[in-house]
């Protein structure tokens, strides 16, 4: 249990890290070029589109199942992994109805601007948990990558190449913005 | 005679810079990743509960069973030859009168506590009667408390040899 409360401490660094990366440069809940007014004003058009996009992700999603949880017939005849396909099937498909209903009521039935932000809320909340997730796999991907990595070349690397270069993207942002301002 | 002179790697610009390097390994891990994701059958690991191993072999130790002779009874002759033997001190055999007309003893209790057996076989090579086998291609004993996993007679006798081999080969 030691090791799994040290590990799980790294993990939760990884994810800190990862939140405040994402809070700093890649635009924390928002998703790129569409602000929160933008979605509010258009919310028909975000409705209809994640309508769309919906099905796709959890078609894909199913198909994946059905290829992949199952035993090799050729060391197992166990079904509990069909029925288990079978059962998250149908919850993903239920879910997909649900939502989609809800949206339907919300883009066409209803007025309310106080749903219609509590919608767009929580599309953003998973936006930023979806950009969470793929920040982490970029950090397990790295250590995957570099496990054992040699900690000079890492001190070359930060105080030779990196460094500079963030000195010179300063530079560079200034003159822009100065440029553009006046 | 000429001299050999060896090309020495990690002196140009990209070398030194590290990143493109990593980006290679990167590449490389992330098309381990989507493969094996997308392909999970294909990786070499077994689903364990569902999908048994199938390459345990008729030497390989697993959790002993008691033979039994031709006519069902037990072989052991509680010689305490593998309770002697044993270097974990996990055998426990109470002996008493045989009355089948086979020999003269017979267990009349044979514990095996399998928490402090180390599964040596050394119980098995001791044995003159060939009474004691650990043949059964068991790997896996489960159980809720620590007396679940103290093994009687009534248990090690009830245990199948897993190769063919049923009957005690020394007695008859």
């Amino acid at each position: 249990m030691k090791f799994a409360m040290y590990f799980m401490g790294e993990y939760v660094a990884m994810n800190t890290a990862s939140a405040v990366i994402i809070t700093m440069i890649f635009g924390g809940y928002q998703i790129p070029w569409v602000s929160t007014e933008m979605l509010q004003e258009n919310f028909s058009i975000f409705a209809i589109s994640i309508m769309l996009i919906m099905p796709i992700i959890v078609s894909i999603l199913i198909r994946w199942m059905q290829k992949n949880n199952t035993v090799r017939p050729s060391v197992a005849t166990d079904d509990g992994r069909n029925f288990e396909t079978k059962v998250l099937t149908i919850v993903m498909i239920g879910m997909t109805l649900l939502v989609e209903a809800i949206l339907i009521y919300l883009a066409f039935l209803t007025d309310s601007a106080l749903a219609n932000s509590l919608a767009i809320t929580l599309f953003q909340i998973a936006v930023f948990v979806v950009k969470l997730m793929m920040f982490n796999m970029f950090f397990i991907l790295i250590r995957w990558t570099v496990p054992r990595f040699r900690y000079d070349q890492v001190q070359k690397l930060g105080w030779y190449y990196l460094l500079p270069l963030s000195l010179f993207n300063l530079a560079i942002t200034a003159i822009i913005i100065v440029g553009v301002t006046s | 005679m000429s001299i050999k002179v060896t090309k020495r790697h990690g002196h140009s610009f990209r070398d030194k810079l590290y990143l493109p390097a990593i980006y290679d390994g990167v590449k490389v891990t992330f098309k381990h990743l989507f493969h094996n994701v997308t392909n999970i059958n294909e990786v070499d690991t077994l689903r364990y509960p569902e999908e048994q191993p199938t390459d345990i072999t008729s030497r390989w130790r697993g959790l002993h069973r008691l033979t039994h002779r031709a006519d069902d009874s037990v072989a052991c002759v509680a010689c305490f030859m593998c309770a002697t033997a044993c270097p974990s001190n996990c055998i426990f055999i109470e002996a008493t009168e045989r009355e089948d007309g086979h020999d003269e003893k017979m267990p009349a209790s044979f514990f095996i506590d399998t928490l402090e057996c180390v599964f040596c076989g050394y119980c098995v090579e001791a044995c003159p009667c060939d009474a004691i086998r650990m043949d059964t291609g068991i790997f896996s004993l489960t159980g809720n408390k620590r007396e679940d996993f103290v093994m009687d007679k009534e248990q090690l006798l009830s245990h199948k040899g897993a190769y063919g081999e049923e009957i005690s080969c020394a007695r008859d």
